[in-house]
């Protein structure tokens, strides 16, 4: 058998990492296995040939390839049966049937089974090549997709969150890809030492967060106390050491909750709380803190919102909350959750729901005040309704109760949504491709995104 | 929400068996018989799968394939045929067809395929759909949310939905509506939407006018032969007095159950002679508050002209020419654009669009003097007249508090010359 050779060239097909693209070849035949590999090194791809299908699912399994190219006929397994294999475990690899003869009616099998291409011989070298720089280029636009179009992501998710990201998550639905980066950051964090910063717009639900947090832990000794700036005292603080002492706790996590608006002394307290220091040496179980604030801490301690030693501490560990209207696909399911909180609350018979319209309101929103205004919205919007359909104007008539819209805010508004409409009116005519648009503008594709999905 | 199936197939009855079939098992379904009504109909929906014979004349199924993929290359798509040779099957399995199947067609397989793509709709939005509100009065507060997207219309700009939104409303509880109709204005394209909507499928408007209409009357009206001709039927105003004589005819016929429609074409200029219509009057908005559908009728018809005289490379546009179209205001609004898209391209060689063959009706662009960063900041201070045109219809006082507020120079009387009031809003 032959073993698997990679040869590298100077010039090699690059992805966006800088690397070359890479084929697994599949033929038993060793003459035409090797015609293929000649064929696609000298077409600069970093090719891995095996003769040996049972061989190839393993390697396929423990490495990554940019494509597949198989043969049909082989001793120990079809092509056809490597394929559904294959694509069993990672349908999103492109894989190339290249054989003598096909029945038509295992072509029609092949392409059922989502094949990427089929060719049949004496092989036809210019469009093969052709056919597998466009498959990779479809996946490696597909791939980039999902990262940043919720819509396409949806294609590769599972139903629960958790069982996506491995672990339970209740703060987000992650059905965005700004809320599952969080959730997974967030995650890899959980075992911090001393100090954790969340950093997050005004209303953002610290509290559910942090619940989520104090579930990655299985060990039930695992103690959780939240401070605001009006429970955060030595005192308060004192009780809660000895509630977690009296529990046996093997470790406390304090969250403090908008660090930056506490009182001189409340942040001397903050400071020294983690390294446990003064009066809270002594105790024989770890102190940790996450400091929730709502600003980058550069410009807090340009504000001289924290001194020196917050800042050095909290910047030990920083995770970003994502805002959420940066996390569209994600508004409608948390809506609907609170709606049956919020229908549970004022004791209505009915929950509520959402029409397009409002689904769209919510979609599209701004959210300002982040989770406390959607729940703000959805509370006063329910008690509005009283157990019927959500419609937007319910959810605006909700809005004129909650904000005195100024006519300035309201010119703003206007402005943002007529700039969103110039943008994306831009990318239509660039045939729907931001990243020609982006030029236009003289901006970058990001940037472009981020104002049409504002 | 259900998703949508577009059926292509050149025998009528054999698309119209599956659509038949499809919508049985409570699919959404749309159908073509001709592979260029296809893809424009791909242009404009959202599909969450296509279905296409493959033997077919002009444009075979690997073409039609080959056309949509370039528009959605993941879009699923089964191609249904007879018997396929074995190059035809290597030829469409190479353009990533989603599956194949053989007439004559095994149904359950078939369905069992369509359910991998697309989400038949429940029984909730099926009755959503066909809910109309009960009287007139409550149909303001509730307006039935309109069946589908638009296919022919453009409603992309928050202006041009609001409108067709409305216009589905009047019609849903009534059998008149008035538009009022800037000059060369996409009023046919809208009202093919609405004809559809009421189950005319792309059945004719027939046009009329209003001695016309009067002489046939109402009970001549619903004596015609609607086998091919919609129920919905424009009537075009072409003087203020006609407006009150619409009136009058719509009030000695308001009852009829035919499923007749009567959209009044009103031009813009005789509004200010409407009296007493407050709920059937809406106004179809200027192309100059309706940037993205400017942007995305200007594509479809680059699409469509470049197709026709062979030039597809004309179907591209510069730069100069996303920046000219941005900028200009299209007075006669869809009329014009069409006309000056479909002229350049006769006029340009086959490349993508570009100023040169538009002839002088882009000669003031600013496109050259201007660099990339500042086009946004350019094109949101002509549009920032209009936002403070509209604040000003929805603010009591009218246009003062909002200069005051604002604080707009007074002494300005010119919109126009107001620069850009929030300036950041305009980098990127």
């Amino acid at each position: 058998m032959k073993s698997t050779r990679r040869k590298r060239k100077q010039r090699k097909k690059r992805n966006s990492y800088g690397m070359a693209y890479t084929v697994l070849i599949l033929d038993d035949d060793e003459d035409f296995n090797s015609l293929l590999t000649d064929i696609f090194e000298q077409a600069d791809y970093v090719v891995a040939s095996l003769t040996d299908p049972i061989e190839a699912v393993e390697v396929f399994t423990h490495t990554d390839y940019d494509l597949v190219v198989t043969d049909h006929k082989m001793p120990e397994m079809t092509g056809a049966e490597f394929m559904r294999t294959i694509k069993g475990i990672k349908p999103e690899v492109p894989v190339v049937m290249v054989s003598g003869y096909l029945e038509n009616d295992m072509i029609r099998e092949l392409i059922r089974d989502g094949v990427g291409g089929v060719f049949l011989k004496p092989l036809n070298i210019f469009s093969l090549l052709e056919r597998t720089s466009e498959l990779i280029e479809e996946a490696v636009k597909l791939k980039a997709a999902a990262k940043t179009n919720p819509d396409v992501s949806k294609a590769f998710e599972m139903d629960s969150p958790d069982a996506k990201l491995g672990f339970r998550f209740r703060s987000f639905p992650c059905k965005s890809s700004a809320s599952s980066d969080f959730a997974e950051r967030l995650h890899s964090f959980r075992n911090f030492k001393l100090a954790l910063t969340l950093i997050g717009g005004p209303g953002t639900h610290y509290r559910q967060i942090c619940e989520d947090l104090a579930g990655f832990y299985e060990d039930t000794a695992d103690r959780f106390a939240y401070f605001s700036r009006d429970s955060f005292d030595e005192s308060k603080l004192r009780a809660a050491l000895e509630t977690a002492k009296a529990d046996d706790a093997s470790r406390l996590t304090c969250v403090l909750l908008s660090v930056e608006d506490m009182s001189p002394e409340q942040k001397q307290l903050a400071a020294i709380l983690p390294k446990a220091e003064g009066p809270f040496s002594g105790y024989a179980y770890d102190i940790r803190v996450i400091y929730c604030v709502s600003g980058d801490l550069d410009d807090l301690y340009d504000e001289e919102l924290i001194d020196e030693h917050l800042y050095i501490l909290m910047g030990t560990a920083e995770v970003r909350v994502p805002r959420l209207k940066d996390c569209s696909s994600d508004i409608v399911l948390m809506a609907q959750q609170l709606v049956v909180q919020a229908a549970q609350k004022v004791g209505s018979q009915n929950t509520p729901r959402f029409d397009k319209s409002a689904r769209e309101f919510l979609r599209n929103y701004d959210w300002p005040t982040n989770y406390a205004g959607l729940t703000e919205r959805v509370d006063s919007a329910v008690a509005a309704t009283q157990g019927g359909v959500i419609s937007i104007d319910v959810l605006r008539t909700a809005e004129k109760e909650l904000v005195e819209e100024t006519i300035s805010s309201r010119y703003e508004v206007l402005l943002k949504d007529a700039r969103k409409e110039l943008v994306n009116s831009a990318i239509i005519m660039f045939g729907d491709d931001a990243s020609k648009a982006a030029p236009f503008f003289g901006a970058d594709t990001a940037s472009i995104n981020s104002i049409i999905n504002k | 929400m259900s998703g949508r199936i577009l059926v292509l197939d050149d025998e009528e009855n054999y698309a119209e068996m599956l659509r038949d079939l499809l919508l049985e098992n409570n699919y959404r379904v749309d159908t073509a018989t001709r592979p260029e009504q296809a893809i424009m109909q791909l242009e404009e929906i959202p599909y969450d799968l296509v279905i296409a014979d493959y033997k077919m004349p002009v444009m075979d199924g690997a073409g039609f394939l080959k056309r949509s993929r370039e528009l959605y290359p993941n879009l699923p798509f089964i191609l249904v045929s007879g018997l396929m040779n074995t190059p035809e099957l290597v030829k469409v399995a190479n353009m990533s067809v989603t599956l194949v199947l053989e007439k004559p067609l095994d149904t359950e397989l078939f369905l069992e395929s369509v359910a991998r793509f697309s989400k038949p709709s429940t029984q909730e939005e099926r009755v959503k759909a066909l809910e109309v509100p009960e009287s007139l009065t409550d149909a303001k507060e509730e307006t039935p949310a309109m069946p589908h997207l638009p296919r022919f219309f453009s409603g992309g700009s928050k202006a041009s939905t609001a409108f067709l939104e409305k216009a589905w409303s009047v019609l849903s509880s009534g059998s008149f509506l008035y538009v009022g109709s800037p000059k060369g204005g996409d009023l046919d394209l809208a009202l093919k939407d609405l004809s559809e909507w009421f189950g005319n499928e792309d059945k004719p408007i027939k046009q009329y006018t209003l001695p016309a209409i009067q002489e046939l009357g109402m009970a001549g009206l619903i004596e015609q032969d609607f086998s091919e001709m919609s129920r919905l039927a424009l009537v075009r105003l072409s003087n203020a007095t006609q407006i009150a004589e619409a009136q009058d005819f719509a009030a000695a016929t308001q009852d009829n159950d035919s499923g007749i429609k009567i959209v009044f074409e009103i031009p813009c200029a005789y509004l200010k002679n409407v009296k007493g219509l407050e709920r059937e009057l809406v106004q179809l908005p200027d192309f100059i508050i309706r940037k993205m559908d400017t942007a995305r009728y200007a594509r479809r018809i680059a699409r469509v002209t470049a197709e026709r005289l062979s030039k597809t490379n004309c179907a591209e546009f510069t730069s100069e020419v996303v920046f000219a179209i941005l900028e200009y205001p299209w007075p006669r609004n869809y009329s014009e654009l069409q006309s000056a898209i479909q002229s350049a391209i006769s006029e340009s060689e086959d490349t993508p669009l570009a100023l040169a063959s538009f002839g002088k009706l882009f000669a003031r662009s600013r496109f050259e003097t201007m660099i990339p960063n500042d086009r946004l900041k350019y094109l949101l201070t002509k549009a920032q007249p209009h936002i403070l045109a509209q604040m000003a219809t929805n603010e009591a006082g009218g246009l003062d508090p909002i200069i005051k507020e604002l604080n707009i120079d007074s002494g300005i009387t010119d919109l126009e010359s107001i620069p850009l009031l929030k300036p950041e809003i305009g980098e990127i």
